[in-house]
């Protein structure tokens, strides 16, 4: 019962905030509300018995990646109308949303059928790095991980070449 | 010998055939040609390797097997990228690389014209790339890798016909030689699926497999002499005439000899044109379950032999002579594997090798000291000024009429034989009484008779006589020899040692050849049945009897062809040395001139195969498939789906193609909506 | 959580996902954008760790790594494309961009 209300309260408070990220003005404001999301996901990871998971969620998202979003934001040194309300909404924001609605209620009712379906205990040692670490390593996904580095480079060079003004 | 070096045979010309690729311009006729070689002697070594292990353990070692990867895996059937190497497998591969690295080195000192000087590197490519190819053919451990060694081997020829590519009508040798070779194809494929479908559940492509399947059930496929077996052994068969050049498919070997003179040696006389003997040879445990199928192959095999050698009576092309001439030895061989003679047929596709590229490789030495001459009308006394090349001729011309001792009188002499003996029983296309096989050896004689006189004319004509040629040399095939660089006049010349040393070996190879199998009435410990021996365990599954005859007819028979053969010689030398002048005379008295036209036109195949299947093909093809069904209904759809398109486009445009990238996201998403309903109410 | 079974997980990836792809579709600050699209990717491995735990495999986590490096990756060169839009026109507005009109 306990872990059912902790889940259900993360998982608001998750919502919460990403409705804080979608509709502020100020990108710092969003980006700060990101950071919140992140971490109350990484805490529904671990409820979820994701620790590798939950534990990497903080480290990549909520300090890699929002950093460098912040930095970005300071770097363009954009002036959001602070505190004051989104403009009503243009014609094409409310087609986006209508979509945007369908989409999410197409996947609530095709979740439908999965109503019932109950989770039971999690085996000894799920979920821990050493079992991730172990199915990446065995060769399963060996070459994908390298791909994965691969891809990494490859973006860090290309984000490099695209934003230095001269090389 | 480790099996794993199996690989390395095919690997080496690939390689050659990349690196020289990747050259290009680059390499000079010499480099290109030196590393062409020098892949070819490589496999060459690696093959003589793998016979010497395999002769040498007696038996004991059945083949060689190397597995490089799993290619493809689908339901039960499993395809290897796999090599196997039995005595078939590993005398013709000894054959292909031998025979293949002596005309590779021919052919540094043959293509010395300046004038291909910017494209030797790709003859040298391709011809590596065809060794590769066929080395994949014989090697191959199921059908498909055979295949895609039968589809290589057919490129590289098509390839090297159209060598010289800007003579338009050599470019049309080589798709007539592509073309004719896909109707065999289409049939060897369907023989395939057909053979794939009937095994069911215990479908393999593979050969070991395959013989093993067949041997413990042959009820799959209909039981011995059953309807399916022989349909699939006469469609497989049908792949056989075409890449083999056997009626009613022969036609594009003539032609092509368009390509340069080593091709034809090394692909249109010795490897490529035997690989559909080899095939029968390889499953000859299908093929003896099928004694009509027998039939149908001794019999257009012995046709086609005689009837290529008519044609090739009159033909004053040397190249041509040689063409018909192999298509006619070609037609002997499948009348051995046809009648059961395996080991004979086989034999005789590796003397026929040796000699038959050596006279190749001779025309084309002829060819060339005569400047790219090669009418024989304008040859003549060429003996005196080439000794070397004339007298390797010679040899060779010992060899293919079947003189006493050469190669080619101990493996035409067994096929012979062996068809006379073979039990009617295994050729049941008339009926198991039909006393086919004497009928068979008949026309096998008179073809050997046959040959003797087109040979010797050939013979006679180029190196006998006086000199006909040099006078008004007329330069009909664009090579002028002022751009030669030999800085004389017209007379011919001997060869460089490049060219003729391999000619010597070849020379040597076609005299000796023989004693690779002596047959039992010369009996030397060792010598005596060598082939027969060591091949014996690959043709194990397919019995055939020989009792049909009294042995000791064998004798007689043969003194009887030899007998023949020597008076078509002397016919031949009363004609073209003797009496050179009452040549025309005689002719007009002694043969009716239906017999001569029909013989100088080739009996009018061409024109028929022309009239009754190009001509209403194409005009189908234009006035229906071109004109109707591409032009208006296949057109007609794509060009109103572009047009229907437009027309939702000019409309959908204005409305979404805003530029902005959240209208196309927005699609994505609506999209997206779409799929995921379709989810929800498909569950 | 023997007590929540697999269904309020998959919910709350769904609602997730809908508030990220809201952001998308009607925001118009660029960064917003970007960051709306982490969101999305953020709902989609709740799904995977939700899947995973339901099945017992942590095949699932794997492919929750793979998106974050993925994410990650995505992150950078989107970034520096916002950085590269910002010096063209001085804006991250999106209304200003029609670049894709052909």
């Amino acid at each position: 019962m306990l872990q059912a209300v902790i889940f259900y309260t993360l998982a608001i408070a998750a919502v919460i905030a990403g409705v804080v990220v979608v509709t502020r003005r100020n990108p710092i404001s969003a980006a700060l509300a990101l950071v919140v999301a992140f971490f109350f996901q990484a805490a529904l990871y671990v409820l979820l018995d994701a620790h590798f998971v939950a534990v990497t969620q903080v480290l990549v998202y909520a300090g890699a990646i929002m950093v460098l979003f912040v930095f970005v934001i300071m770097l363009l040194n954009l002036r959001g109308d602070q505190g004051a309300a989104l403009p009503q909404p243009s014609a094409r924001a409310q087609v986006g949303l209508a979509v945007a609605g369908l989409v999410g209620t197409g996947l609530v009712t095709s979740l439908d059928a999965l109503r019932r379906v109950d989770m039971g205990p999690a085996a000894e040692g799920f979920g821990t790095i050493q079992q991730v670490g172990g199915l990446i390593f065995d060769g399963t996904y060996l070459l994908p991980f390298e791909v994965a580095s691969v891809l990494l480079t490859v973006a860090m060079v290309g984000a490099v070449v695209l934003a230095k003004r001269e090389i | 010998m480790n099996p794993a070096l199996l690989g390395l045979v095919p690997a080496f010309p690939l390689f050659g055939a990349i690196l020289i690729a990747l050259l290009n311009r680059k390499a000079s006729r010499v480099v290109a040609g030196g590393i062409a070689t020098l892949m070819v002697s490589m496999s060459a070594a690696l093959s003589f390797w793998t016979l010497a292990t395999l002769w040498s353990s007696h038996g004991a070692l059945e083949s060689l097997h190397h597995r490089l990867y799993e290619w493809i895996s689908v339901g039960g059937v499993q395809v290897d990228i796999a090599f196997l190497a039995d005595p078939l497998t590993a005398v013709m591969m000894c054959v292909v690389t031998g025979v293949g690295a002596l005309i590779h080195l021919y052919s540094v000192g043959y293509m010395d014209d300046p004038a291909d000087a910017q494209s030797t590197w790709r003859f040298f490519a391709y011809l590596n790339l065809f060794v590769f190819a066929m080395l994949l053919l014989i090697m191959g451990d199921n059908f498909l890798l055979m295949f895609v060694g039968w589809e290589g081997v057919g490129l590289c020829s098509y390839l090297l016909i159209g060598f010289w590519y800007k003579n338009t009508d050599f470019a049309k040798a080589g798709k007539k030689a592509f073309i004719t070779n896909r109707v065999g194809d289409f049939s060897f494929l369907i023989g395939l699926f057909m053979l794939f479908w009937a095994l069911g559940d215990q479908a393999t492509l593979s050969f070991v497999e395959l013989k093993g399947t067949l041997v413990a059930q042959p009820e799959l496929v209909g039981g011995h002499g059953g309807t399916l077996v022989t349909a699939i052994a006469l469609l497989l068969f049908g792949g056989a005439t075409g890449k083999s050049a056997q009626i009613p498919l022969f036609v594009w070997l003539p032609d092509a000899m368009a390509g340069p003179t080593p091709v034809s040696a090394l692909i249109h006389a010795a490897t490529m044109v035997t690989s559909g003997i080899y095939m029968i040879s390889r499953l000859s445990f299908l093929f003896a379950m099928a004694p009509v199928a027998m039939g149908v192959i001794a019999t257009v095999g012995a046709l086609t032999a005689l009837f290529a050698a008519t044609i090739a009576m009159t033909q004053t092309d040397i190249k041509k002579v040689l063409a018909y001439s192999t298509v006619s030895q070609l037609g002997y061989m499948f009348l051995g594997v046809g009648v059961g003679a395996f080991t004979a047929g086989f034999f005789h596709v590796v003397t026929h090798a040796f000699f038959k590229a050596l006279l190749f490789l001779g025309a084309g030495a002829v060819i060339h000291a005569m400047h790219h001459e090669q009418d024989m009308r304008k040859m003549g006394g060429l003996l005196s000024k080439m000794k070397i090349t004339g007298g390797t001729m010679l040899v060779a011309w010992l060899a293919i009429i079947g003189f006493p001792g050469t190669s080619g009188f101990f493996s035409k002499d067994e096929i012979l034989w062996l068809t006379f003996a073979a039990d009617p029983a295994q050729l049941a296309l008339f009926g198991p009484e039909f006393p086919l096989p004497k009928l068979l050896w008949i026309i096998g004689a008179i073809t050997a008779a046959m040959t003797a006189f087109y040979m010797s004319r050939l013979v006679f004509m180029t190196f006998f006589g006086a000199h006909r040629g040099g006078h008004g040399h007329d330069d009909g095939h664009g090579h002028h020899d002022d751009a030669h660089g030999h800085g004389h006049g017209h007379t011919p010349h001997e060869v460089s040692p490049l060219m003729w040393a391999p000619l010597a070996v070849l020379a040597l190879l076609s005299l000796g050849g023989g004693l690779l199998n002596l047959p039992h009435w010369i009996h030397v410990e060792g010598l005596t049945g060598a082939l027969h021996h060591f091949l014996e365990p690959v043709f194990a599954a397919a019995p055939m009897s020989f009792d049909g005859a009294d042995s000791s007819l064998e004798l007689p028979l043969m003194g009887l062809t030899l007998l023949m053969i020597l008076t078509s010689v002397f016919i031949a030398w009363y004609l073209y040395v003797r009496n050179p002048g009452d040549l025309v005379q005689t002719k007009d008295e002694l043969v009716p001139d239906l017999l001569y036209r029909g013989s100088l036109h080739k009996w009018w195949v061409d024109e028929l195969y022309e009239a009754t299947l190009i001509k209403p093909i194409v005009l189908v093809s234009r006035q229906v498939l071109w004109a109707v069904v591409d032009a208006e209904l296949v057109d007609g759809a794509v060009n109103g789906a572009a047009k229907a398109m437009r027309r939702i486009s000019e409309v959908y445009g204005e409305l979404a193609q805003t530029g902005r990238v959240q209208t196309y996201a927005m699609v994505l998403a609506a999209g997206t909506a779409v799929i995921v309903f379709a989810f929800a109410v498909g569950g | 959580m023997d007590q929540v079974g697999l269904y309020p997980v998959l919910f709350t990836s769904a609602v997730l996902f809908t508030i990220g792809a809201v952001g998308v579709l009607t925001r118009r600050n660029a960064l917003i954008v970007l960051m709306s699209i982490e969101l999305m990717l953020n709902a989609v491995n709740l799904a995977f760790v939700g899947f995973a735990r339901h099945l017992g495999q942590v095949d699932g986590h794997v492919f929750a790594v793979f998106v974050m490096a993925v994410a990650a990756a995505e992150a950078a060169v989107g970034l520096a494309l916002v950085l590269l839009l910002f010096r063209h026109k001085a804006t991250v507005d999106l209304e200003n961009f029609t670049l894709l009109k052909g």
